[in-house]
């Protein structure tokens, strides 16, 4: 911004003088064009009759001051002579037309040129007058526009500087909110996770339970096969072979060996039963397994099926299998298995009875293709395009808080695969993953 | 404010007719300088380039010397009406020494001319013109039109004011002289103590309206 001392202050109409009204290159050439028809000399001067402008011969010239006092006494006399004339500029005398002409010229020429004159300076006056008012109401208005922008550009950068602030503060503010967000977003993952690790533990407790109880309740049995099976050798050990006869036949020794092979029978196959629940769980969970490579996508399924059989049995649910030949994979295998079980309860709650669940494997191009299909109620097509938000559930609270598929979906993209559901209202949802070879 | 040269010996006034567009502002200046034919009274200049933004404005100016030679020139100017032409009137209200509000009588122009006078208001306080003290007239032009707000209520709202109001119908001359003689007197009365108008130029009030208004009316 420039000096403010340096601008030009034009006010609207301010008083001129004649000289700067009138140019000299636009007087000169009307005085010449009077000379030239045989006038002594012609002149205009100021307010005060000093001569701002002349043409004329040499000696006339000479003569002009002497020959105006001349003229102030008698402007305009009989014998047309001369002729002085005061030049009007808003009603205010700013100067004067003074010709001086020789005796050839006759009165009525005279009266022409000298009308013809005063006239054209008259028009010059004010054509020039015009366009100074012009030239300054233009400057004025544009030098109040250019304060008023220059105001106004003034207050923009406060507020602009207000705003970057304010801005600033804004991000700041942000950045600490979607921190604690990212937090308690980890923190829900982490419940949820405890959460299905719970519910996977309540089950597999329930499954283990069972033929813990009978294992047990076997052992006890057999402890007190034992002591009998102890009296009897007692009267072995000390010669007593008649009483140790009566004894087996009163103590049934028959039935009870018979029932220990039973008992032991019974208890091996309790516990193989939980051997092979601890070993579907460990396999599941690849508590053991660092690898990055499935080398069948079938069996990891299947791993993940066995860990919800409780679950399956109870609701009666039937899963049909639609494998191809097995199929290699370069995603984590424990990931996988939480994936497809995540999918897998979803199914699992797609209605409340008769659910059948079909999985399909196949190959297709380059893509591993798995398709995972209920035949339940179906997701509304309204919210298709959310199932994979976090938090996004339509189960009733405290049933779940919808972030199993957000995970599935994770995993999925993690791995630069895509997850697509296709469903109508009753006719079951079908979940088809494809990862790239 | 009034511009005094005292190497010059000359004092310049301005009169300024404010309002809003077509209420008669140009008509009252094309009355004064066909009824005022006096030695002294200038030609009307008409900046009417009706499509450039920023010029419309007319200016009629008188000149008259007192007693003791000051010149006294009063430039009368009309501003443009237009509400887009600001910068114009703030330009030509600029130092003024007097004003005279030339409003619409029309019912249906009640509201333009509450918009002009509250931007007078606003330009007068941004040029630091203390509207309250500066010579004000009110004249209700049109006053020969249908539907015209009576002037019962113009007097009731303006009475209390103190502002001076005249009824007019500048077509046909009517209220202008009028307007323009309050204006000088109120304007004379502002300035006298202050240029010492009388005493040192020996300019009565009486002289001062005659001599800017003597013509044949």
């Amino acid at each position: 911004m420039g000096d403010e001392t340096e601008q030009i202050i034009f006010i609207v109409g301010s008083e001129k003088k004649l000289y700067e009204i009138l140019t000299p290159g636009d007087v000169t050439a009307l005085l010449k064009a009077i000379f030239i028809q045989g006038v002594n000399v012609v002149a205009i001067t100021d307010e005060k009759y000093k001569v701002l402008w002349a043409q004329g011969s040499e000696s006339y010239l000479k003569a002009l001051p002497s020959l105006i006092d001349k003229a102030k006494k008698e402007p305009q006399p009989q014998n047309n002579e001369w002729h002085l004339a005061e030049i009007t500029h808003e009603g205010e005398p700013i100067g004067f037309f003074f010709i001086n002409v020789s005796k050839l010229i006759s009165p009525e020429i005279f009266a022409f040129i000298k009308h013809l004159s005063l006239t054209v300076i008259n028009i010059l006056i004010k054509s020039t007058i015009k366009r100074l008012l012009t030239t300054e109401i233009h400057t004025s208005a544009i030098k109040q526009s250019y304060e008023e922008l220059t105001e106004i550009n003034k207050k923009l950068s406060i507020s602009e500087k207000k705003y970057k602030e304010l801005t600033r503060q804004l991000k700041k503010v942000l950045e600490q909110r979607t921190e604690k967000l990212k937090k308690a977003y980890a923190v829900v993952l982490q419940q949820e996770k405890m959460a299905s690790i719970g519910q996977l533990a309540a089950g597999i407790a329930h499954e283990i339970n069972n033929p813990m109880a009978f294992i047990y309740s076997n052992l006890n049995t057999f402890e007190k096969y034992i002591g009998k099976i102890k009296q009897i050798f007692d009267l072995y050990k000390d010669g007593s072979f008649d009483e140790a006869k009566v004894m087996y036949k009163k103590l049934k020794m028959d039935f009870i060996l018979e029932d220990i092979h039973a008992l032991i029978s019974q208890s091996k196959e309790g516990a193989e039963r939980i051997k092979h629940i601890v070993s579907n769980l460990k396999d599941f969970s690849h508590i053991d397994d660092t690898s990055d490579i499935i080398n069948d996508i079938n069996a990891e399924i299947d791993k993940t099926i066995g860990v919800l059989h409780k679950k399956l049995e109870e609701k009666g649910v039937q899963i049909v299998k639609k494998y191809s030949q097995p199929t290699m994979l370069k995603v984590k295998p424990g990931l996988f298995c939480q994936m497809i079980m995540n999918i897998l309860l979803n199914a699992i709650d797609s209605k409340e009875k008769d659910v059948t669940i079909t999985i399909e494997t196949k190959q297709l191009e380059d893509n591993v293709i798995i398709s995972i299909a209920d035949n339940g109620k179906g997701i509304p097509r309204s919210i298709q395009n959310r199932i994979f938000e976090p938090f996004f559930t339509t189960k009733p609270v405290g049933l779940g808080i919808g972030i199993g598929l957000t995970i599935a979906y994770k995993i999925i993209v993690q791995y630069d695969g895509k997850i697509e559901v296709q469903s109508k209202e009753n006719e079951g949802a079908t979940f088809i993953i494809a990862f790239p070879l | 404010m009034i511009e005094y040269d005292e190497a010059e010996q000359k004092m310049v006034l301005k009169l300024v007719y404010y309002g809003p567009a077509l209420s008669g502002k140009t008509t009252n200046l094309l009355n004064l300088h066909e009824m005022i034919d006096v030695k002294g009274r200038g030609d009307l200049m008409m900046l009417d380039t009706k499509d450039d933004r920023t010029i419309f404005f007319d200016l009629l100016p008188f000149y008259f010397v007192t007693p003791t030679g000051t010149k006294i020139k009063v430039k009368v100017y009309t501003v443009p009406g237009h509400v887009k032409h600001d910068a114009t009137r703030k330009a030509v209200l600029t130092r003024a020494d007097g004003i005279a509000f030339i409003a619409d009588s029309q019912i249906k122009e009640a509201h333009n001319n509450a918009v002009s006078f509250e931007n007078l208001e606003k330009n007068l306080s941004v040029l630091g013109i203390d509207i309250e003290k500066v010579p004000l007239v009110i004249q209700f032009n049109k006053r020969d039109l249908k539907d015209i707000v009576s002037e019962a209520e113009i007097h009731s709202m303006w009475d209390k004011t103190n502002i001076p109001t005249f009824m007019a119908c500048a077509l046909h001359g009517k209220g202008v002289i009028e307007t323009y003689k309050s204006l000088l007197e109120m304007t004379y009365d502002s300035i006298n103590s202050r240029y010492q108008l009388q005493t040192k130029h020996k300019v009565t009030k009486e002289m001062f309206i005659s001599k800017l208004t003597v013509g044949k009316f």
